[in-house]
Parts: C-alpha cells; sequence; structure tokens
C-alpha cells in the first residue's frame, strides 16, 4: 500500500512539473559564459555604435542572460537598463563619450535584494547565452524626460530593494529590472514619483506577460529560491518584460524604433 | 518508506524549481568576468603584438555624466544649455569612443593601458 501511495506521489509531482519545462534555466549555466571576450568586446561596441549612428542619447538596452531554451514562452530578453550617452571619466583621466548603462542588479550575496548599478556596454553583456541584443530608441521627447530623470534621481526614489524574478509590475511589493525601468518610464511620461499613481497609470495602459508556471512551481519556487516571490500575484503571474514594454511604448507612439541587433545584423523586434 | 517518500519529492521539486524562473534574473556579471576578459584580452595582445591596426583599448571608467549638449559629430558639446538635441534618429549621429569602457575590477589596467585585437 505504502508502496502505491510512493509511486502515486512520484507520477503526481511528474505531471504537475512536466508541462512547463521552460522553467529549467538556472544563472549558473549562463555565468559559464560561453561566449568569448573576443567576440564580446567587438559586439558590444557594434550595438554602441548602431545607437550613436540612431543619434539615441537614452535608450533601453536588453540582453539574454539565458539559451532561449531554457525561458518560458515569449520571453526574449533577461534584462534591462536604459543606456544614456555620457562622457566617461576614466582610470587614467580621459574622457570619452560613450553610453552608461544604469540598471537595478540582484545583490550577488543576496538575490533577493537589488542595487542600482552604472556600467558599460562590455560590462551588460558579459556571461550572455547569445551574441544578441535588445533596443528600444524612445522619441526624441521621451528620451528627454527620461535622461531629466535620471538626473534628478528619480530611479533611485523608485528603487524598490525587493527584488523578484517575476514581480509584478502591477503592485509595489518587489521589483525586478525590467519593472524598474518602466516605473521610470511612467514616471517619466506623466511628470510623477508618487508610486501609488505610477501603478495606477501602468495597470491602465501598460499590458504584462504572463508567465506559465504549474501550481507544484507556484508553491515550491518562493521556498527554495530567494528570488522568487508569488505573494504579489493574485491569480495569473504576470511580469514586465522587453517586449511588453516596447509594445506599450509602440503602441502610444512613444518609441523611434525598437530593434534586435546579432551575429546576422539588425532586425525588427517582434512585437 | 515515509523518509524516502519525503526525500524523493523534495528531490524531484529540486530538480524541477531550482534556479531563476525567468533564469538569470538581474544578475551583474562583470565581477565575476573581467578577469576573463584581461586574460584573453592578453593572449590576444600577444598574438597580435603591438598593432595599431584595428585595436581595441580597455579602459576602467570611474564617473560617467550624461551628455546634454548637442554632440552630434564636428558639433561643439555642452556650451548651448540642456537638451538641444538633433533629432532621435537618423541626422544627429553622435561620436563614440574607439575605446572600451568596463566598470569592474581592472587589474590588468594597473601597469598599462592593455591592446587587444578587434575582430
Amino acid at each position: 500500500m505504502r508502496l502505491k501511495s510512493f509511486h502515486f506521489v512520484l507520477v503526481f509531482l511528474f505531471f504537475c512539473t512536466a508541462h512547463s519545462s521552460s522553467f529549467a534555466g538556472s544563472r549558473q549555466t549562463m555565468a559559464a559564459g560561453a561566449i568569448s571576450s573576443h567576440e564580446l568586446i567587438p559586439f558590444a561596441k557594434k550595438v554602441e555604435r548602431y545607437a550613436a549612428s540612431k543619434g539615441a542619447r537614452v535608450f533601453l538596452i536588453a540582453r539574454l542572460g539565458s539559451p532561449k531554451s531554457e525561458l518560458p514562452e515569449n520571453i526574449e530578453f533577461t534584462h534591462v537598463g536604459l543606456a544614456v550617452y555620457s562622457e566617461i571619466k576614466t582610470s587614467t583621466g580621459e574622457v570619452l563619450k560613450g553610453y552608461a548603462i544604469h540598471n537595478l542588479y540582484q545583490n550577488a550575496n543576496k538575490l533577493d535584494v537589488s542595487d542600482l548599478i552604472i556600467d558599460y556596454p562590455l560590462d551588460f553583456f558579459m556571461g550572455i547565452a547569445e551574441l544578441k541584443a535588445g533596443i528600444i530608441i524612445p522619441t526624441l521627447q521621451l528620451q528627454q524626460k527620461l535622461l531629466a530623470s535620471i538626473e534628478l534621481g528619480v530611479n533611485k526614489h523608485l528603487h524598490n530593494t525587493r527584488y523578484s524574478v517575476i514581480a509584478n509590475p502591477y503592485s509595489s511589493s518587489y521589483q525586478n529590472c525590467t519593472e524598474h525601468i518602466l516605473d521610470i518610464i511612467f514616471s517619466s511620461i506623466y511628470g510623477i514619483d508618487e508610486v501609488a499613481q505610477i501603478k495606477a497609470n501602468e495597470r491602465a495602459y501598460f499590458k504584462a506577460q504572463e508567465i506559465q508556471i504549474s501550481p507544484l512551481k507556484r508553491v515550491l519556487a518562493p521556498m527554495l529560491s530567494s528570488e522568487i516571490s508569488i505573494s504579489d500575484h493574485k491569480g495569473e503571474i504576470k511580469t514586465a518584460t522587453f517586449s511588453t514594454i516596447a509594445k506599450f511604448l509602440n503602441d502610444y507612439a512613444l518609441a523611434e524604433s525598437s530593434v534586435v541587433i546579432d551575429n546576422t545584423g539588425v532586425r525588427v523586434l517582434g512585437i | 518508506m515515509n523518509k524516502l517518500l519525503l526525500k524523493s519529492s523534495i528531490l524531484i521539486g529540486l530538480l524541477h524549481v531550482s534556479g531563476g524562473v525567468m533564469a538569470e534574473g538581474s544578475v551583474q556579471h562583470f565581477g565575476q568576468s573581467t578577469q576573463h576578459v584581461a586574460q584573453s584580452a592578453t593572449h590576444s595582445a600577444k598574438a597580435v603584438g603591438n598593432s595599431a591596426v584595428g585595436v581595441t583599448k580597455l579602459v576602467s571608467g570611474v564617473v560617467a555624466i550624461p551628455f546634454k549638449g548637442l554632440g552630434a559629430v564636428g558639433s561643439l558639446s555642452e556650451t548651448v544649455g540642456d537638451f538641444l538635441w538633433e533629432n532621435a534618429s537618423g541626422n544627429g549621429k553622435l561620436e563614440v569612443s574607439e575605446e572600451t569602457v568596463t566598470a569592474g575590477p581592472a587589474p590588468f589596467l594597473a601597469n598599462e593601458a592593455l591592446v587587444v585585437a578587434n575582430n
């Protein structure tokens, strides 16, 4: 009898988890860095030069940190930052022109906590799974507003250090990198910095990406990984992604262009 | 049997749930990878010698200030106040340095600038 129960549990667990194999990713495989620096350095410069050729002062930049096969459906990129055309002072005293990227990153030691960190294209693409970058160039007016927000420290004001990889963008309980960028965008568009009003506007106008999670994983994931929280979700699990932000900006005529750069060249982002 | 049952359930749960739901999340990479870049770059430098053709210099960025002037190639910069920008697409091509800037710890920069092959 007990043996039968044991087999029943095994079969139950198998069926509960097998239909959502898209959740098989892990940061460790991504961090192994399959792409050499010989490819990364010119790729990072290629992305930078593309944005500069378009006159982008501020743009959204995205990377793919895990193999696509390990990601949930409809997830094209895994991290998004805000690239700002800047004068960069180096350790040798030179002043260079290029892009600095404003990021919300998970804390290396506490994965349920995030920090705001500025880095540069090569740093941004370090450890990627594919030589692939997402770029959204906002309209000039929105670029100006985004830059003003950065200069006023709105990004710091809107930073919620409580991190969840599938943070609900309609809630202020947790925040991931993409929601952080989304919050800055909404703050900039409306000229507001009150989180409750920003969330109300996002609920009204932004359509998040639904993430399919099996019932078992929904229960077990938060118990086994500190970077995953489900408590901010009621019903379907939805989060902000690069593609959903691109669609939002495109729908409201706030984007000049949305493209993907990879080894084959530059193509329009499918949204 | 109960212990076996419990262990098996936990094991299966771990196998299926471990790792990030969205895979990588937003982990910062450069801290653990900069040294790797340095090592690769060193090999490249040895391979190409000191050729000045097709090279990229890695430099460590200390601070970045948003650039608000006209900034288009050939124009004066930061003398015209805020947000006097060219069109966001096409007409306002911007200058980007040849150097590749990194933010991570860069011990290999301690002695001299490093020149690496640029594919």
